[in-house]
Order: C-alpha cells, then sequence, then structure tokens
C-alpha cells in the first residue's frame, strides 16, 4: 500500500486564546488508547471545531500534504519524532503565570498516514490543491481545519497529536519560537 | 507502552509522550496493512461508488465514501490526455484559482467579447486550405466543460472561462516578428512562386509573423493545445498575440487574395521540456502538417521552414522530419530561411530587407531559385537555410522514413496524471505530488 501525508500545526498566544489549552489537553486525554473509527473521527472532529473557534488567534503555522509513498512515510515518522524527543517543547519550565506579562505560546500538533489513493486521500488533495499565494493565508488553514471532520479513518493507517506544552508553566517564549528548529512555522496572513 | 489490539477498536496508541512541556499521542491502524482482509470491503464500497455515480456528482460521491467504510486504494492513477481533461473539467484543470502569468509583455485595453469570433477571424480564407487548420486554441476562450457537472461544488464555482484571464498582449520580439514578416512578404508580391511556408516560431512570434504576412500568404495556425497555469507550453501567450493581431488577422483576411498561397503556422515551443507531473501539465503536442499530396494538389513545389535564426536553419523540429522526407520524396523541394536574415533596410527603418540591406535584398531569389528577382543583388547574406534539405533522423518523435502512418510519440506525451475511482472510472481529480506551505525538506525537524 501506498501512503500520503497531510500534517498540520499551530501556534497561538496562550492569552489571546483562553480555554484553548485547557480544551485541547482534555480532548488528548481523554482519546482513548484503543479507538474505533468513530472515535478517532470524533476527535479529530471535535478538536478542528475547538481550534476553527480560535482561527483568528494563530499566529504561525504550518501544512503540508505529500502523496509520493516514500516522503509520506519518512515524514510521518519525522513529525512522530518530533514528538518523542521533545524536540519543539521547552527544556524546563519558565514560571510565573502563561496568560500574564510576557506572551507564552501554544503548539497544536496533528499528521495523518493515509492510504494513497483512497476517497479520504482524494478529499484531502482536493483540499490542500491550494494555490501558492494562499499557502500561509488564515483562509487556507480554515480550509484545511474545516474539512478533517470528512476523514474516514478507515483509509488512516496512523495518526499523530501532541499539545505543547502540557502545563502551562512549560509555554513557549517569543525566544523559543525564534530558534532555527521552529523555523518551519511561518507567520499566517 | 503498546495497547491489545481488539477489531472493534482498529486504532491502537502505540507511542505516547506525557511530559510538563509536550503531551501527544501516535495511534496505528495495523489492519490497514493486511490488504487481505481488505478485500471484501472494497468491493463493496465499489457498489457504492458505482450507486453514488449513478445517482450524484462528484461532491456528493466524496461525501458517501468518506462517510462510509473507506479502504485501500479505491482510486487509481491513469493518464489522460490534457486536452481531453481540458475539454471536459476546463481549461485549468487541476489548477482553479491559479493565475496565468503575462510577464513581460504590455497589457492592452481590449473588448473580451470580441475573442468569439478569433477562430473565424483567424481562420484560413482559402477553402482549400480551410481543413488543414487547427482552431483548438481559439477555442478555448469561451469553451465551456462538458463535464464540469461532476466536478466538487468549489470547483464549479472557482471555474471562469478562460476569456476572463486573457488579455491581449505584444511583445518586441513578436513587433521585430511581423516587421520580418512584412519584408517576406513584400517579396512574394505578383509572384507565383508555388510555395508554401511553414512558420516555425515560438508561439508568439509565429502569430505576429503569421499577422506580417497576412496580406500576401493565408495563414493556417495549427496550435493544437489549450493553455493552463500550468502548462508546459505557454499556449496563453500565443493566444494573447492572436488576441491582439484578430483585428489585423480579419480584415488582411477579408482584403486578401483568394490565390494567396499558405502559410503553416506553427509554435515552436510545442515540444518544450517536460519534467514534473506536479509542477508543469503536459500540453504539449506533435505538429500536424498536410501530406505531401494535399500539397502537391494546392499546386504547391516549394517548402520554405522559417525558422528563427541560423542555429535552427539546418535540422527541423523532430516532429516534422517524416513529413519534410515525405516531401522531399514527393518532390516537393524544401529549403529552410532564417528569420532573422531580415533585418532593417535602413538604420531605424521599419521596412525589413533580406540581408538587411537593399543591395541584398533581392538576393532572396538568388538563394530560393524559385521566382525571378525582383531587382539586383550586390550582395549575398550568409544563409544556412538555402541548402537545407531533410535529413532522416530517427528520435522521439520521427520514424526517420518518411512513413505517414502511426509516429513515435515519448510515454506520457501530452498526458496529465490523474485519479479515477476503481470502480466507475469517474475521474476524481488531478494527481499532485504535493502541497503545502512548507518544505520541510529545507530544514525544521531533525527526525525521520
Amino acid at each position: 500500500m501506498k501512503h500520503s501525508i497531510l500534517a498540520f500545526e499551530v501556534c497561538a498566544r496562550m492569552d489571546q486564546t483562553p480555554g484553548l489549552h485547557a480544551a485541547l489537553m482534555g480532548r488528548l486525554r481523554a482519546h482513548p488508547p484503543n479507538a474505533s473509527f468513530q472515535q478517532k473521527w470524533q476527535y479529530h472532529a471535535e478538536t478542528s471545531a475547538t481550534l476553527l473557534a480560535h482561527l483568528g488567534a494563530f499566529e504561525l503555522g504550518c501544512w503540508d500534504y505529500f502523496d509520493d509513498d516514500t516522503r509520506a512515510q519518512a515524514d510521518f515518522k519525522m513529525w512522530v519524532n518530533g514528538m518523542l524527543s521533545e524536540e519543539g517543547a521547552r527544556p524546563g519550565p519558565l514560571g510565573g503565570d502563561p496568560y500574564r506579562g510576557e506572551p507564552r505560546y501554544l503548539t497544536y500538533t496533528m499528521a495523518f498516514l493515509m492510504a494513497q489513493g483512497s476517497p479520504t486521500d482524494m478529499i484531502v488533495r482536493q483540499v490542500c490543491n491550494i494555490p501558492e499565494p494562499h499557502l500561509w493565508a488564515r483562509a487556507s488553514f480554515q480550509r484545511i481545519l474545516s474539512n478533517i471532520n470528512q476523514l474516514s479513518f478507515s483509509s488512516i493507517k496512523g495518526d499523530v497529536a501532541y499539545v505543547i506544552p502540557r502545563d502551562p508553566t512549560w509555554a513557549l517564549t517569543q525566544q523559543d519560537l525564534r530558534e532555527p528548529k521552529f523555523h518551519y512555522l511561518r507567520r499566517i496572513t | 507502552m503498546t495497547q491489545p489490539h481488539d477489531s472493534s477498536t482498529p486504532f491502537t496508541r502505540d507511542a505516547l509522550v506525557d511530559k510538563p512541556g509536550i503531551h501527544g499521542a501516535r495511534w496505528w491502524h495495523q489492519a490497514l496493512e493486511d490488504r487481505g482482509a481488505q478485500v471484501a470491503r472494497r468491493t463493496a464500497i465499489r457498489g457504492m461508488l458505482l450507486a453514488a455515480a449513478a445517482i450524484a456528482g462528484f461532491g456528493t460521491l466524496l461525501a458517501v465514501c468518506a462517510n462510509s467504510l473507506d479502504t485501500g486504494p479505491d482510486a487509481k492513477e491513469v493518464r489522460k490526455t490534457a486536452l481531453q481533461l481540458q475539454r471536459e473539467f476546463g481549461w485549468n484543470f487541476g489548477a482553479v484559482g491559479e493565475a496565468l502569468v503575462f510577464d513581460g509583455t504590455r497589457a492592452l485595453p481590449y473588448k473580451p467579447a470580441s475573442l468569439v469570433t478569433l477562430a473565424t477571424d483567424a481562420a484560413p480564407k482559402s477553402a482549400a486550405h480551410q481543413p488543414f487548420y487547427l482552431r483548438t486554441l481559439f477555442e478555448a476562450p469561451y469553451a465551456r466543460p462538458t463535464l464540469i457537472a461532476t466536478l466538487p461544488a468549489e470547483e464549479i464555482q472557482g471555474f471562469q472561462p478562460l476569456f476572463t484571464a486573457l488579455r491581449p498582449m505584444v511583445t518586441p520580439a513578436m513587433e521585430t516578428a511581423y516587421l520580418r514578416a512584412q519584408g517576406l512578404a513584400a517579396l512574394f508580391a505578383d509572384k507565383d512562386a508555388k510555395v508554401a511556408l511553414v512558420v516555425d516560431l515560438p508561439g508568439p512570434e509565429a502569430v505576429a509573423f503569421a499577422a506580417g504576412l497576412a496580406h500576401a500568404f493565408d495563414p493556417v495556425m495549427l496550435f493544437d493545445n489549450w493553455p493552463h497555469p500550468r502548462g508546459v507550453v505557454r499556449a496563453h501567450h500565443t493566444l494573447a498575440a492572436a488576441a491582439y493581431y484578430q483585428p489585423l488577422l480579419a480584415s488582411a483576411g477579408a482584403e486578401r487574395a483568394p490565390s494567396a498561397p499558405p502559410a503553416f503556422v506553427l509554435d515552436r515551443d510545442r515540444l518544450a521540456t517536460y519534467i514534473d507531473d506536479a509542477k508543469q501539465f503536459d500540453n504539449r503536442y506533435a505538429a500536424k502538417l498536410p501530406p505531401a499530396a494535399a500539397l502537391k494538389a494546392l499546386g504547391v513545389l516549394h517548402v520554405l521552414y522559417v525558422v528563427p535564426t541560423g542555429a535552427e536553419a539546418r535540422m527541423e523540429k523532430d516532429d516534422i522530419n517524416d513529413d519534410f522526407l515525405a516531401y522531399a520524396a514527393a518532390g516537393l523541394e524544401v529549403r529552410s530561411l532564417p528569420a532573422n536574415l531580415f533585418a532593417p533596410m535602413h538604420a531605424g527603418d521599419e521596412t525589413y530587407a533580406y540581408g538587411g540591406s537593399p543591395d541584398s535584398q533581392h538576393a532572396f531569389f538568388l538563394d530560393y531559385p524559385w521566382a525571378p528577382p525582383g531587382g539586383t543583388a550586390t550582395l549575398r547574406p550568409g544563409n544556412l537555410g538555402k541548402d537545407y534539405t531533410p535529413r532522416a533522423r530517427r528520435t522521439s518523435f520521427s520514424t526517420g522514413t518518411g512513413a505517414t502512418g502511426n509516429r513515435p510519440r515519448p510515454t506520457g506525451f501530452g498526458t496529465v496524471p490523474i485519479m479515477v475511482a476503481v470502480g466507475t472510472g469517474a475521474v476524481l481529480g488531478a494527481r499532485h505530488s504535493r502541497s503545502g506551505s512548507w518544505n520541510r525538506s529545507s530544514g525544521g525537524w531533525g527526525g525521520g
């Protein structure tokens, strides 16, 4: 079976998105270890709806769709390793209240390894067929989020989802986001 | 941390990170790798696809699939002729919303409605020449896709006829080509040279050249493709050039003598290099010249192949090698002519002469002795085309024998990869290799 991948990540200031971090963490923690298609769909549909409610607050983000099999598998592994290696996480807490003072940030990441050529892949391909000038447009992120509920998990081989940070005191700073490891995040216009 | 697998819960969490700085997990759907287990389900889906296709459009089809059991490759990749796809699904199939780029040109005000008559205005006026005319390109501006209703709603709503994206253009190269052609046409005025021209210049210049000839020759346009935002052949430039010269082509056609000889007009970029399915749309095509017998029936004895410069004068494009060999075998004399041999007769002059001088102007019919020279020539330009004759060459586009039957073409030539439903054959969309806001190969995460 050949694969394709959809990856999506957004970054928002926590004080501009009250309730978002708690909602994302709550949904992720509630996700059962063993999940049915319906449970997978419900998790991602509800999470995407939550993100859409805060669409205007996202400052940075990126998304990718590939239907090259080798690339899709390698990229999925890369996104997973990004989580396992905790690469994006701070090495320690900064302390303080992330909702006051210096801006503090959260990121939410999701990636789907799909069966290439499946109807779900076709939907995603269509959704992601976005002209280059609009790649970083807020409307493009909205378009993708709005269509996550079109995914059928019977043709998704694996998915990964993570929130940075888990604990609010470990929230990212502007300085953190300026590090090279976050350069893939682009300003959403 | 792998969890036991249960068929009712096909996704198993096989990685979990629960640290203060990050919380996340990966879930894995191992059963999806068991392709044998998918067969029965895939058959069921095929049935659903068939039923859905019978009762609804593409959007509904996808919605049905998305909300149903959805396993395995129920779509497959096939290649389809680019032009056919465009006729069925729109000139910008797979690239709705992407703009045509008219860089480096002058845009002029015009009435888009005038393009309705472009195919007629650009048509040859001689009834004997009309069977060879290809109006393909000129039909594109107002074409309505025949199957667009089967595409998703956003594709239908996003589609705009080509005329809305088109504007006339003229470039310095076109203006020069026009003047060169006028210089050539002037030489043939009042002469029965029994010649047919084959103009093989880059699209916009070919159109301009045809316009410059149009009072003395009957242009027979052979542009057999449509523009596309990712087109390998920038046919929109050719079309925009035709829009610019449309009034002139129409008026010249009305004034032209019915006996004017034919000038077959080709886009020299029709075989442009094609590299990437994802970034390019293969709207290339091979030339369709009249057979030798047809030219002879028109009274043609000489074929003059017009190329940009002397560098191109010794060899024709690969796709017309067999045609030219056939012409030669039938007794037609084939020679080439570098268009740049026509230059201003005097500095700053808009009158172009063969060899760029009044002293070489009349050398033309010494180099091509098909009619008496109109005067004396004291200069002879260096012309690599006057001694040209076609030589047999076996290429990706030619047999090297002059055969008139099926000719070779590179695999996939002029076709586009698309995805179709396995069960129904319905076109699901263009195949793209990637899209995204950032190419992760450039850096970022170090994993993988």
